[in-house]
């Protein structure tokens, strides 16, 4: 299985052939995939049948090809063409306020594509990411910070830098749904254990910094970047109720595309796995 | 602000966020796991209150681990951001 997207991924096609024929391989590969069958079999009120294997298998087998030209600065270009609509009016009206913004986004459509798609917009951008799959030439190259929230020694130094980076009129963007700040919340969804991580609210909540949500969505074999404002809790809860509330709008906007878009579920990392991952392979 | 007008802010500043410590509070007592125990966000607390009860408004993006690991790594960078904002 793993095979045939890396051999797809290297053919000297345009990228969209390549997409289509995913799509194709997906009718019969999804349904091998038995994690992601037995998945779907666990989740009947989430994942339904052989639509949901199939579209679920070419969203990660078409997010790592993707990758792959991301990963490649003289093809990245490609894929960043692949955006057919954007919707960014909330961004930029959180940036007239001045005050910096908080990007806060989610494990969902193509990897690494909104943060390459951000890098573009060319803002003073922060980024909190797993550096170690980063390519050397971009953790190296450009305007844009990127940090490892992982690393546990430099947790409070990439808060506080953030802060600082913020109150300069900074940009930070990072993911609130993987847990890996020191404050996490476990919470059950849609028969999924989740992990919210409260580093991102945290600052929104002590710096009065405006955060959007962001999104780089599989739309069809195209991509929608959309980013929607997310209106703070107001300031007089007290932490705890503040950050179920803040939770609670973060899902309001992650839970359709979670229920409505399998092209775009990226936390079923093992059947992930089974796929092939090109830029490993390229050295990207 | 020098570092003898620092000290008594900063120490008890970190005390209001070591909550589940018991010990005796010094100015070489780690703030982290292997000290007090005080997660990311809390420290994110102690310098924001540190900035309001001082006046001194970090501006560089310039703190490392060492900046944060104690209370008197804390006040030699206090005590130098001012020192920068005057000089």
């Amino acid at each position: 299985m793993a095979d045939s997207v890396a051999a797809i991924a290297a053919l000297p096609l345009p990228l969209p052939e390549k997409l289509a024929m995913l799509r194709t391989e997906s009718l019969t590969r999804g349904f091998q995939n038995e994690e992601l069958v037995r998945w779907a079999a666990d989740h009947p009120g989430l994942a339904s049948g052989e639509q949901w294997c199939a579209k679920a298998w070419w969203g990660a087998a078409a997010g790592e090809v993707v990758r792959d030209y991301l990963y490649d600065p003289h093809r990245r270009a490609v894929a960043l063409d692949l955006v057919e609509r954007v919707d960014d009016a909330a961004l930029d009206e959180a940036r007239r306020q001045e005050k910096g913004v908080i990007v806060v986004t989610a494990h969902l459509g193509p990897p690494k594509f909104l943060m390459n798609w951000l890098v573009e917009q060319r803002l003073p951008l922060l980024v909190w990411t797993n550096t170690r799959d980063l390519p050397s030439w971009q953790a190296a190259a450009g305007d844009t910070t990127f940090v490892d929230p992982r690393t546990q020694d430099q947790k409070s130094v990439i808060l506080i830098n953030s802060a600082i980076h913020l109150r300069r009129g900074g940009v930070l963007l990072g993911a609130a749904d993987l847990g890996t700040g020191d404050r996490v919340v476990l919470l059950e969804r849609l028969g999924i254990s989740w992990h919210f991580s409260f580093g991102l609210p945290s600052l929104a909540r002590r710096l009065g910094i405006p955060m959007v949500t962001a999104l780089a969505l599989w739309d069809g074999e195209r991509i929608q970047i959309r980013i929607d404002s997310l209106d703070p809790p107001t300031h007089d809860l007290a932490e705890d109720e503040w950050n179920r509330v803040w939770i609670d709008s973060y899902w309001a906007i992650i839970e359709p595309v979670l229920r409505g878009s399998p092209e775009n579920f990226r936390f079923l990392r093992q059947a992930v796995e089974q796929v092939a991952k090109p830029w490993e392979q390229t050295g990207g | 602000m020098n570092r003898e007008t620092l000290t008594p802010i900063v120490l008890e500043v970190v005390r209001s966020r070591a909550v589940h410590f018991c010990g005796e509070l010094g100015l070489e007592t780690p703030l982290g796991s292997d000290g007090l125990g005080i997660d990311s966000i809390g420290v994110l607390e102690i310098i924001l209150e540190l900035e309001k009860q001082t006046g001194i408004i970090l501006r560089d993006e310039t703190i490392t681990a060492e900046t944060l690991a104690t209370p008197r790594s804390l006040i030699e960078h206090l005590a130098a951001s001012e020192r920068g904002k005057h000089g």
